[in-house]
């Protein structure tokens, strides 16, 4: 008869248990660590990418506001002018062919004539729209399109404007049509029209003033080359790499081996040596305000470190490293020149390292063992300070110089090469920013 | 005590004995047993978070032990086929079923372990852990009377292996005589 009462061994196995392996706790709290790593490194980029984001969003929405602006007043070119007379003549013509009675405008030619001193003309489409005040009584007559002979004009109102309205205003599109309209007219007509003169050219002068809007376009671009390097002391190796390993992997020779050989790490090394640190940037700016500036890009940055170690055999390990990183920085002008501004900026820089280690091993030193080749990628995260002269080479071209100091607060670098460790670097850079 | 390392190795020394026994019971030999004991020390620190302090932590840690073990079998089931065909069909083994109970714990253990993967599974489930075969159906994804059967021929197999043990302690005790 077969036992089939469930849990007939529970009774049998309480308190049943067996020690674990010595390796095991290090083993788990290694794999710990790297998980703590790769949580962080998430983090940090998801931190960035959000950052950067919002910025961009940020920057987007106000270069779209000033945008707005500059195409209204392109559209929209306004003076308002005042005088006192309050006397009123007025006059409306249409094709010279009839003078305007008392309370009567017409509008011809795409033309928006406006005398006096309670007029107010407003154009804001010289195709659709046109209206015309008349004089004194503030009063406004409108007459459309299909009243009148040419086939080409329409004209409507807009909007009433009363006897409040005292200033003179004219809105016109640009001031070439006006100018070109006001051409169109018959001399008759021009000559009522400025009465002040009897050429037409002078309306521009006495009639119409138009301020042209400042030119506003606060990008900029940037390439910029740079080179930098640290100064602290090289510190001593914290943890040993970290792997992740099975209870197999442990009790393998060649962990075993590998044990024995990574106990060099834990000597100083011999030599430390970096070769070619340089950097290349590609920046997009832009003005915030009259000091202050953002600006962000790509940057890649270029670097060989090379250790040399005396134990338990002479062997070098070399780094060659890529790093792709975006910075976000904010400067802001201290002093502004005509052609020279000193400025000063903070800002944060999210890399991503790759490295290429060679592991180079030596039995009796020159004579190579063993290379050992393998690519790591982490994160870096770094605060940056800076300050910099920016120089006016013609209109649109500066010429930037900055030097940095640059604070590394976060490093997930899994290279068995110490000189990556490093945390606190300066560094200079040069570039030429266009502005758009 | 999530990123404190300290606490989390005395939760492991509390814990590991009794965790280490669990494995063994699910793993053929001692390497498998520490690599399921180390993913589910791994999965208890990364879930602290989770766990509500109305239980006692050594049941949740168990439960915990136990889970990671049937992910090692689903894990290997994926991997390998695992099907083994026994033709249980002639089997009768002299040695009677209880026999089985009244096995030392070591005895036990060895035997469990010898047997395979899928036996050994259901076996633990049933025996030892206190599941009902419908439940071990739902945990290991297969029918209840796939888990009836695989139950009724682990107890076979474990009768069979102890009576070989029989059958050579006999001969020797023949050789010696």
């Amino acid at each position: 008869m077969q036992n089939n009462q469930q849990g007939s061994l529970q009774n049998k196995f309480d308190g049943f248990g067996a020690a674990p392996s010595e390796l095991l706790w290090n083993s788990i709290a290694a794999n710990l660590d790297q998980e703590e790593k790769k949580r962080g490194i998430i983090w940090w980029w998801m931190l960035g990418a959000a950052a950067s984001i919002a910025l961009l969003i940020g920057v987007y929405k106000m270069g779209y506001n000033n945008a707005a602006t500059e195409y209204s007043n392109s559209i929209t070119l306004s003076k308002s002018e005042s005088n006192g007379n309050s006397g009123s003549e007025s006059g409306s013509m249409s094709n010279g062919k009839s003078e305007s009675e008392s309370n009567n405008s017409f509008i011809e030619n795409n033309a928006l004539i406006t005398e006096q001193n309670n007029n107010e003309l407003r154009e804001e489409n010289s195709n659709e729209t046109q209206l015309v005040d008349k004089g004194n009584t503030g009063e406004n007559f409108r007459k459309e399109n299909k009243q009148e002979k040419s086939p080409n004009n329409i004209v409507s109102s807009r909007e009433p404007i009363g006897p409040i309205d005292i200033n003179k205003t004219v809105l016109v599109h640009e001031i070439s049509d006006l100018t070109i309209a006001v051409n169109k007219l018959p001399l008759p007509v021009t000559s009522k029209l400025n009465r002040q003169s009897s050429t037409p050219n002078l309306l521009n002068e006495n009639l119409v003033k138009i301020e042209k809007p400042e030119q506003k376009n606060n990008w900029e671009i940037g390439l910029v080359l740079g080179s930098s390097f640290s100064r602290n002391t090289q510190k001593s190796y914290d943890t040993p790499p970290t792997y992740s390993l099975t209870t197999a992997d442990m009790q393998s020779e060649s962990f075993v081996q590998g044990t024995q050989a990574s106990a060099q790490y834990f000597s100083p090394p011999q030599s430390l040596l970096i070769t070619r640190p340089f950097n290349l940037d590609f920046t997009i700016g832009k003005k915030l305000g009259k000091r202050w500036r953002f600006q962000t890009g790509l940057s890649t940055s270029f670097f060989k470190g090379k250790n040399k170690y005396n134990s338990p055999n002479l062997s070098t390990t070399t780094a060659n490293y890529i790093g792709l990183g975006i910075p976000i920085h904010f400067n802001v002008d201290i002093i502004q020149g005509k052609r020279l501004s000193w400025y000063a900026g903070v800002g944060i820089n999210s890399e991503l390292p790759i490295f290429e280690t060679v592991k180079t091993t030596y039995a009796s030193y020159p004579a190579e063992v063993s290379k050992q080749r393998n690519f790591t990628i982490g994160y870096m995260g770094s605060t940056q300070l800076n300050t910099g002269v920016r120089c006016a080479i013609n209109e649109n071209i500066d010429l930037n110089v900055n030097p940095y100091f640059k604070y590394y607060f976060a490093q997930s670098v899994k290279s068995s090469v110490p000189l990556l460790k490093r945390d606190l670097w300066w560094g200079a850079s040069v570039g030429l920013i266009w502005k758009l | 005590m999530k990123n404190n390392r300290q606490a989390q190795q005395e939760l492991y020394n509390r814990f590991v004995y009794m965790m280490k026994g669990i494995c063994l019971r699910y793993a053929q030999n001692e390497v498998e047993a520490e690599d399921i004991l180390q993913e589910a020390f791994i999965r208890i620190f990364k879930n602290l978070n989770s766990y509500s302090s109305t239980g006692p932590l050594g049941a949740w840690a168990r439960k915990i032990t136990v889970n990671m073990a049937l992910e090692q079998y689903r894990k290997n089931k994926a991997q390998k086929n695992l099907t083994v065909v026994y033709d249980m069909k002639e089997a009768n083994p002299l040695v009677e079923d209880g026999a089985i109970e009244q096995l030392s714990l070591e005895d036990l253990l060895v035997k469990i372990q010898n047997l395979p993967v899928g036996f050994r599974t259901v076996f633990n489930l049933y025996a030892v852990e206190g599941y009902n075969h419908q439940e071990i159906g739902q945990l290991l994804d297969i029918a209840e009377g796939t888990s009836k059967s695989q139950y009724s021929r682990a107890r076979i197999l474990l009768r069979q292996m102890l009576e070989e043990e029989i059958k050579e302690l006999n001969k020797n005790l023949n050789y010696a005589k």
